[in-house]
Formats: structure tokens, C-alpha cells, sequence
């Protein structure tokens, strides 16, 4: 047990290490960009900011609960952020918005595994201390991961989430330009002619990073067209298993986003009413390739999808149908 | 079994620990030596299909229009930002 214990404190130095710099990292940009007040102190609010989930027991509402809960987070992270860096510019403060969430994940990780370790020590519980020491190469993997994000956020570089809403704007701006709008917050729809087909392209608004509200886009857009849809297409970065190949591109039904719940749900539930097939197209990736720069076998996939979108406008609509295709994910680094 | 034997056996056995144990070690700290990336920005002419790549700078993002195409003259836009392997020297 004194090994394994022995172990877990010298990995545990390594996470520390790696939330610190993580939050240094935070400051700097804090700092950089002009802070009114303290910036340890305004960065200690949002480290710990927790959120309490809706009463699943009652699942009345349970969605739209969770809905109202995560909107108050987010409104509640961009008003804190507008208002001690009024001069920052919009995209960039988004990307300071996710690299908060980056670092607030790598402080949660550090304090979980201390407090399981301290716990273990005190109780002498040794399946504990057992557990932690086995679990310990992909927590550690996992933190690893999270501060290599950091520096791609800080640098505003494109993620491999970001595959989504580059295959989406790569779709907005070939052949006829594309009349372009923004449909709720956060989002852009452009009307693009496809294949003799008027193709409804949604994506998160770049280059800041935001995944923006898919399912709302979705749900607005089908409304305004009285449900006349004939396919919504999603694509989306999907995690590959171990052993499977970065990149590869495979076909599904189904809602594919990542989300907790509401925007998901939200796009379920239009297509059922409205009696619409819903496709995914996936792109393979691993966690670590999703949350860091975007590796050149994941932007080459970009060709591969437009390629089974056209094939499925060919095979499964006809001329002069309405298509909705939504590339899902995190645009940073990605215009439209 | 003598107790001196018993005694020996145990400091070979624990000999044999900490043989492993610095082996594991050294095979992590080579497993740490990860591959390296380069990130790198493609611009490419959408007319002409012209195409320039070059190392990423800070502010650059997929579609930000770059320059004049050197063929066409055309304002060409930054096509992908991706990651490319370093090879190992």
C-alpha cells in the first residue's frame, strides 16, 4: 500500500504542476487583456463554479430544467467576463471562455484525486488507494490532454471537435454563395443550392470558441419552413476505440451531438414531429485529438463527408428538396 | 530451510523488485518522449486552386482572407489549419 501511495503523490506532483500552469496560463491572458479588479480573485469564482442538476426523480420538464439551468451558467460566465474585460474582443473572450473550462476541468481533476488519496490514507483503505493507483495513467492522460487544449485555445488554432463546423462552412462557401444569418445565439445558418437541392447549412458562430445552440437552430429553422424538410444531416466528431483509425469517416442515424441533453432532445424531438429521417455522419477521434489542434488526417476527412452528404442527397432525396445539414462542435479557429 | 537462507532468498526477491520496478520506470520515461506536432496554415485560391502553405500564426482562422492570388488576383482565404507530425531527427 506504501507503493502505491508512494506512486499516486508522485503522479498527483505532476497533475498539480499541470493545473497550476494551466491557471497561470488563465492569469497571463487575464492580465494581457486588461482586467478591472483582481484577476486570482475573479479566476477563483469561475474555478469552483459548480452547477446543481435538476431533480431527475420527476422527469416532467427535466430538459427544459436543465436547459434553463446551463443557460444561466453561460449567461452568467459571459456577463462576468464582459464586464472586467470590456475592451476584449468578442471572439477573444470566448476563446478566454473556454480556456477557463479547461483549467476549471484540470482543478477538478487535481483536487478529486488528492481528496481520494487523503481519504484512503485516513481510512487505511486499501481497495481505495488500489483503485486510484490502477486509475492513475488515464487520469493523469486525461489532465495531460486538458492543458494541451489550454494552448490551443490561447492561440485560437482549430480543434479536432472542430471537424463539424469545418465541413459546415467548407459547405457555406463552395459553389453559390451562400446567404448567410444568424439564427439564435451563437449560431449561423447559410442557404446554399446543392445537387438542385436548398440545403439550410447551421454551424456555431467562429472563430471564437463556442459550440453554439444546434438544436435550437434546428427546431427554429424547421419551424420557419412549416416542417417542410425532407433529411437533417448531422455531422460530428465521434470517439474512435482504441485501435480504430483518426479520421474515418462512418454513416448512422440518430442525433449526433455531444451535448448534456437539451439540444439533442430539442432535435429528436422536431424530427419526430415533423416526421423527419435524421442521418449522422461521424468523424473518428480520440479525446485527446478532439480537444487539441486539429491533426491534418481529421481536416482530410472534410472531403469525405461532403462526398456521402452528396451521395446522400443523390440516394435518399429528390430535385428541389429542403435539406438541413448541422455541423456540430467547438468552431474555434473556424469562420463561416 | 535455514534462516539465513530464508533471508537471502527474501533480499533476491526483493532484489528482483526493484530490478523491475527501475526497468518500468525507464520504459515510462521513454514512453514520455511523445511525438511532436507542427501546427500549419494552407491558403488556397478557390478560382485558380492555387495553394501556399505556410507555419501558423496567431490570428490566423480557417476562411480569414489573406492576399492577392499570385495567379489569378483574386483574394485568397485561408482553406485549413491542421497539425502535422514532426519527424523524429
Amino acid at each position: 500500500m506504501m507503493l502505491w501511495i508512494r506512486n499516486i503523490k508522485i503522479r498527483l506532483v505532476r497533475i498539480e504542476r499541470l493545473a497550476k500552469d494551466a491557471r497561470k496560463k488563465v492569469l497571463d491572458l487575464l492580465k494581457k487583456g486588461g482586467i478591472k479588479g483582481d484577476p486570482e480573485k475573479f479566476l477563483n469564482t469561475y474555478l469552483q463554479f459548480f452547477i446543481i442538476d435538476p431533480v431527475k426523480d420527476e422527469p416532467t420538464n427535466l430538459m427544459r430544467r436543465l436547459e434553463h439551468l446551463l443557460n444561466i451558467r453561460q449567461r452568467r460566465f459571459k456577463l462576468g467576463l464582459k464586464q472586467v474585460l470590456p475592451n476584449l474582443g468578442e471572439f477573444t473572450r470566448a476563446n478566454l471562455e473556454v480556456m477557463i473550462e479547461a483549467a476549471r476541468a484540470l482543478d477538478t481533476i487535481y483536487r478529486l484525486v488528492r481528496h481520494y488519496l487523503v481519504l484512503g490514507e485516513k481510512t487505511n483503505n486499501w481497495v481505495l488507494i488500489m483503485q486510484l493507483e490502477l486509475e492513475m495513467p488515464q487520469i493523469v492522460k486525461l489532465a495531460e490532454t486538458y492543458h494541451k487544449a489550454l494552448d490551443a485555445f490561447k492561440d485560437g488554432k482549430p480543434i479536432g471537435d472542430g471537424i463539424g463546423p469545418l465541413v459546415a462552412a467548407t459547405l457555406m462557401n463552395s459553389g453559390s454563395s451562400a446567404v448567410k444569418r444568424g439564427v439564435v445565439e451563437d449560431t449561423i445558418v447559410g442557404v446554399v443550392e446543392r445537387k438542385n437541392r436548398k440545403l439550410y447549412v447551421i454551424k456555431a458562430k467562429g472563430p471564437g470558441g463556442t459550440v453554439g445552440k444546434p438544436g435550437e437552430a434546428v427546431k427554429k429553422i424547421v419551424e420557419e419552413l412549416k416542417g417542410k424538410v425532407s433529411r437533417i444531416i448531422m455531422i460530428d466528431a465521434a470517439l474512435k476505440l482504441e485501435g480504430e483509425k483518426t479520421g474515418e469517416v462512418i454513416e448512422g442515424v440518430g442525433a449526433a451531438i455531444g451535448d448534456p441533453g437539451p439540444e439533442k432532445f430539442k432535435i429528436e424531438s422536431v424530427a419526430m414531429e415533423h416526421n423527419i429521417p435524421l442521418d449522422s455522419i461521424i468523424i473518428k477521434e480520440s479525446l485527446e485529438e478532439a480537444l487539441t489542434p486539429m491533426r491534418k488526417e481529421i481536416s482530410d476527412a472534410v472531403e469525405k463527408v461532403i462526398e456521402k452528404i452528396d451521395k446522400a442527397l443523390e440516394e435518399r432525396t429528390k430535385e428541389g428538396d429542403v435539406v438541413i445539414v448541422v455541423g456540430v462542435g467547438n468552431t474555434i479557429g473556424i469562420a463561416q | 530451510m535455514q534462516f539465513s537462507e530464508f533471508y537471502t532468498l527474501l533480499l533476491l526477491m526483493l532484489l528482483l523488485f526493484l530490478i523491475t520496478s527501475l526497468i518500468r520506470t525507464i520504459i515510462e520515461r521513454r514512453k514520455a518522449k511523445k511525438e511532436q506536432y507542427k501546427t500549419r496554415t494552407l491558403i488556397k485560391c478557390s478560382k485558380c486552386g492555387y495553394t501556399e502553405e505556410r507555419d501558423f500564426q496567431v490570428g490566423d482562422y480557417v476562411l480569414k482572407p489573406e492576399k492577392e492570388c499570385p495567379k489569378c488576383k483574386t483574394i485568397i482565404r485561408i482553406h485549413r489549419i491542421y497539425d502535422v507530425k514532426v519527424p523524429k531527427k
